[in-house]
């Protein structure tokens, strides 16, 4: 079939046109399905979040950072999450990540300390914790009022904790423990309420080092 | 004819997919191992981390290489991959195509890393003392492996040097 018959009507040259791919493909469901699960699992990790809250601690011994859990007469309410020392190196600050919900646990009077082994006298406490590393232990206050920061009681508080409202001190310990510089570490209004002498009120007559604390 | 159907398209689809995934995968964490001491959940920078000691560092540098920068790098190549041919690139096109095949030769390695977790989870269950689960980032992880591994399929390597058939074509 070469040049055509220059007696037959020219015939129209034809010429291929690719099928236009403007339409959107199905596969745009992939990235789609991938930015709901991402979402999805990014907002269940933020509600399975609860409040992040300080303690201070005399001493981080046998802590550790994202490890040591929070507990509740056994139940795991939170985790220590960072571990540091004060600017003046004197105490122990840490962050604690809260298990959702434990809100209405940070109270005003909540107590905090570090449960590990102790052999003193007659007694033997936190055994457990001499395979499973020390645990962070915590008996609930009775206050309605919130509160983030809180400073660990040196030795476990025990089931037999008189309420700390009871044995609130006297004016002038108030003041003479505020100046204490742990106190420093919590913002000024709460300094002046006081909060760190209840915190430590709580174990009078158990703990021998808070009584000299107070002699000094 | 035999040409991929849709190929930017489809490629793009599944870039992009990977790359949303890549964010959770690195994110969460892989593994959770669960001691007599408590569980404690490890993302895959903090396993290299982890891995990292005198005598272990070439364990850690394999994983910090497959699961880190693999993806990422295969992730970055095919977008520039893509962007090229869009913009209808003539230039390096030979070492667009070499690039492209290391990409499409590389991308299975990354699953090593999936491997290695599931070979920890079944062979380390020694409960009550200790036990290795995976973690939902492990989940992500795969994800990005497979999405890459479906982009660098889709993907037509013939448009890297269309563009340049076409020019030469306007030239001649």
């Amino acid at each position: 079939m070469p040049d055509h018959d220059p007696t037959l009507p020219p015939v129209p040259s034809s010429r291929a046109v690719p099928k236009s791919r403007t339409r959107l493909s199905l596969v745009w469901i992939v990235p789609i399905a991938a930015m709901a699960v991402g979402a999805w699992v990014a907002v269940a990790r933020y509600m399975s979040q609860g409040p992040e809250i300080t303690i201070v601690f005399k001493s981080a011994e046998g802590l550790e950072a994202g490890k040591t859990k929070i507990h509740y007469n056994g139940v795991d309410i939170g985790t220590l999450t960072s571990i540091r020392l004060s600017d003046d190196h004197g105490v122990v600050i840490t962050t604690a990540q809260m298990a959702p919900k434990t809100e209405s646990f940070l109270v005003d009077d909540t107590q905090f300390w570090v449960v590990r082994p102790r052999v003193s006298g007659a007694n033997i406490s936190g055994l457990g914790t001499l395979i499973s590393g020390a645990y962070v232990g915590s008996e609930i206050g009775r206050s309605k009022k919130r509160r983030s920061e809180f400073v660990a009681l040196p030795r476990p508080a025990g089931g037999h904790l008189r309420h700390p409202r009871e044995v609130l001190p006297d004016e002038d310990a108030r003041s003479r423990i505020a100046r204490h510089r742990h106190a420093a570490l919590l913002p000024a209004a709460e300094r002046r309420q006081g909060h760190v002498v209840r915190a430590r009120s709580g174990r009078e007559g158990h703990d021998r080092q808070g009584l000299r604390r107070r002699a000094l | 004819m035999f040409r991929k159907t849709a190929s930017l398209q489809r490629t793009w689809a599944y870039l992009i997919a990977a790359a949303i995934c890549y964010v959770p995968a690195n994110v969460l964490p892989v593994l959770t191992t669960t001691t007599a001491s408590g569980a404690a959940s490890d993302t895959i920078l903090e396993g290299v981390v982890l891995l990292w000691s005198p005598t272990g560092w070439p364990l850690s540098l394999i994983v910090l290489f497959a699961s880190i920068m693999i993806p990422s790098a295969k992730i970055l190549a095919l977008a520039y991959l893509l962007i090229s041919v869009q913009r209808g690139t003539v230039e390096n096109g030979e070492q667009r195509v070499r690039l492209y095949r290391i990409v499409e030769f590389i991308g299975r390695w990354s699953m090593v890393d999936v491997f290695v977790d599931a070979f920890t989870a079944a062979l380390i269950q020694l409960q009550p003392l200790m036990s290795v689960e995976p973690a939902p980032g492990l989940l992500f992880f795969a994800a990005v492996v497979v999405l890459t591994m479906l982009a660098v399929e889709s993907f037509d390597p013939r448009l890297i040097w269309d563009s340049a058939s076409s020019k030469e074509v306007r030239h001649a």
